[in-house]
């Protein structure tokens, strides 16, 4: 399939152009008109991320979905960020960056965090399980066992700065060494029209 | 039922949930020397919550009647100033945003904003590793 460079619209109808639906009184000026870039990202989030200075993968894109939640309108967007926590240790905290909004709180609604470890010298293969306490890490010895501390992401703010500009940390630790992959995949909504920016830590 | 009485917002109307602050409610009544505080406590999640504001003294005309935010000092804390808000004749509106001003320093450089959160990162690894110390490999 042919695919339009990134912010051409999908159909390819100009978007100064008028068109009325046959049977319908909308003109395109009173529809969302999506482009090909917004309809992928909002079948798959943020796809392309940026290297921090953890070495941790990180950005955020808009998705499709609009929310009416009781009357007030929310766009939505996904944060991804795809790092190691190593090497082994018990405490592991990694900034994944910061995401700044025009006005307005944001809120995750979805949370699809996988974590992924070695198993080798246990059951063979690796082991994936949601992001939280009680995921399988791994260790030297390479064999996978639930961590039973605490494994979460973290939205902060930070002294001195607005209250819209929130970090985000992942935050795991163990009375234990451990290490392991992360695959963070969060969607969040803000109110609708309000800039977001994302700057990786 | 319960419902937000204050909302405590900055100037653009984001709800400051981690903000550690008190408040009280005053109703300043025609003929008397100072105003009479109804209502006093915590701010808890950004939020004031409770059935209603007091009814005034129905013997009494209400010259007005303030919500005083004190936001409590200290590094940790979020950077908003202290603010009144006065309401002439009547007690305030269920759900009144506050609007407080912003006393803190907008970062303006990525530079800011990564130093900001990795200093915030460390902080954070420091206070783990008193839970879970490290150990040997």
């Amino acid at each position: 399939m042919a695919v339009p460079s990134s912010n051409e619209q999908f159909v390819g109808i100009s978007p100064s152009e008028n068109l009325t639906e046959r049977g319908s009184n909308l003109t395109n000026s009173k529809r969302q008109t999506y482009t090909y870039e917004e309809l992928m990202s909002g079948a798959f989030g943020a796809t392309t991320l940026d290297v921090g200075t953890q070495a941790q993968l990180a950005g955020v894109s808009k998705l499709a979905a609009t929310y009416n939640l009781g009357g007030v309108e929310y766009d939505s967007y996904n944060l991804k960020c795809v790092t190691s926590l190593t090497p082994e240790a018990t405490t592991h905290v990694v900034a994944i960056g910061s995401i700044e909004v025009g006005a307005g709180n944001i809120f995750f609604i979805s949370n699809r965090s996988n974590i992924e470890s070695v198993d080798f010298s246990g059951f063979g293969g690796y082991t994936n399980n949601p992001l939280n306490f009680g995921a399988m890490v791994d260790d030297a010895a390479e064999v996978a066992r639930p961590l039973s501390g605490v494994f979460y992401i973290n939205q902060e703010n930070i002294p001195t700065f607005p209250i819209e500009f929130n970090a985000m940390y992942i935050v795991a630790a163990d009375a234990a060494n451990f290490e392991c992959d992360v695959y963070v995949d969060m969607d969040f909504i803000v109110q609708k029209g309000t800039t977001v920016e994302f700057t990786i830590a | 039922m319960e419902e937000t009485l204050i909302k405590v917002t900055d100037v653009k109307g984001t709800v400051l949930k981690p903000i550690d602050a008190t408040f009280k409610v005053e109703y300043k009544y025609e003929g008397e020397a100072a105003p009479e505080e109804v209502l006093v406590g915590d701010v808890k999640k950004g939020e004031v919550k409770g059935d209603d504001f007091p009814a005034p003294d129905a013997e009494k005309d209400l010259e007005y009647s303030e919500i005083v935010i004190d936001v409590k000092g200290g590094v940790k804390n979020l950077p908003y100033a202290s603010k009144t808000l006065k309401f002439i004749g009547k007690v305030p509106p269920k759900g009144v945003p506050t609007d407080l001003p912003f006393t803190g320093k907008k970062p303006e450089t990525k530079k800011e904003k990564v130093d900001a959160m990795q200093a915030k990162r460390e902080d954070l690894l420091e206070r783990l590793k008193k839970i879970y110390p490290p150990k040997e490999s």
